[in-house]
């Protein structure tokens, strides 16, 4: 069973900031097997996996590019957590220009995100306001 | 099948004000198998057994919804006017007291739920300028 090296950026939002993370986490990956066919004549063959606890399952060996390209993760109970998964990279220049690019390209979801989410207060404030209105309102009535 | 006079009082209230309404309906009177009486209408909370009636009276039905107060109080069989008009007076104090208590509580929703957005403004707005940074 080989080890996959995998690097995670996290971003970590609560009330305190936000937190660039990298993580480098192994992976383990499971070797390609052969199991017989339906009908127990040949063979075909399950593809190599990922398996770790922050990577969507199943992930294949040959996903790994895709997975570079996605985001994982959202804004959630107050809390904002994103990440994504990069190979190792043993070239110091090439690693330093992939983990600059990753937390370039999980600022902008985040911002993304927090845009969504102000758009989704604004909506919630406006529905208080009428219900606090209301409420006013109608105590105030009741008072009379 | 008998029928069995019913005052309701109802307390309704939206963005205009409250306003108390006084109906007059009568309440079908029917009996089950078992020999006990019930009353159905429907503007009664459920059919209601009539060894049930001093309870109904004694309570207000309904509650608050979208931007809308609604609740009522059912006056059964007034003896006379003057006692109906003592009955009516009694729903209307109980309605009142009734709806500032849930008003009282919808009040303390509100207040929660706006701390909880002014959490999560706060929480936003501190993870926008730290990403600009």
């Amino acid at each position: 069973m080989a080890r996959y090296l995998l690097i995670i950026v996290s971003l970590n939002g609560d009330a305190t900031g936000i937190t660039v993370r990298v993580d480098e986490t192994a992976a383990t990956k499971e070797p390609a097997t052969t199991v017989p066919n339906f009908r127990g004549e040949g063979t075909r063959k399950i593809r190599a996996r990922l398996i770790h606890p922050k990577l969507p399952t199943p992930t294949y060996v040959e996903d790994v590019a895709k997975l570079e390209r996605r985001i994982f993760g959202e804004f959630d109970d107050n809390k904002l957590h994103l990440y994504t998964f990069l190979p190792i990279r043993h070239d110091q220049d090439a690693r330093d220009i992939a983990l600059q690019d990753a937390t370039r390209r999980l600022k902008e979801r985040a911002m993304r995100l927090l845009t969504k989410e102000r758009e989704w207060c604004a909506d919630k404030q406006r529905d208080l306001d009428t219900e606090k209105e209301v409420i006013d309102n109608l105590l105030n009535k009741l008072n009379d | 099948m008998a029928r069995y006079p019913i005052t309701i009082v109802l307390l309704q209230g939206d963005t205009h004000g409250v306003d108390f309404t006084i109906e007059d309906i009568l309440a079908r009177q029917t009996k089950n198998k078992t020999g006990s009486v019930r009353l159905t209408h429907r503007k009664l909370p459920f059919p209601v057994a009539t060894k049930d009636i001093a309870l109904i009276e004694a309570n207000t039905y309904g509650g608050f919804g979208g931007d809308m107060l609604q609740i009522s109080a059912f006056i059964f069989d007034p003896k006379d006017d003057a006692a109906k008009a003592a009955a009516i007076d009694e729903a209307k104090v109980r309605l009142r007291e009734h709806a500032v208590r849930i008003l009282d509580f919808e009040q303390t929703v509100y207040e929660r739920e706006q701390q909880v957005l002014d959490a999560r403004k706060r929480t936003i707005a501190n993870i926008r300028r730290d990403l600009k940074v």
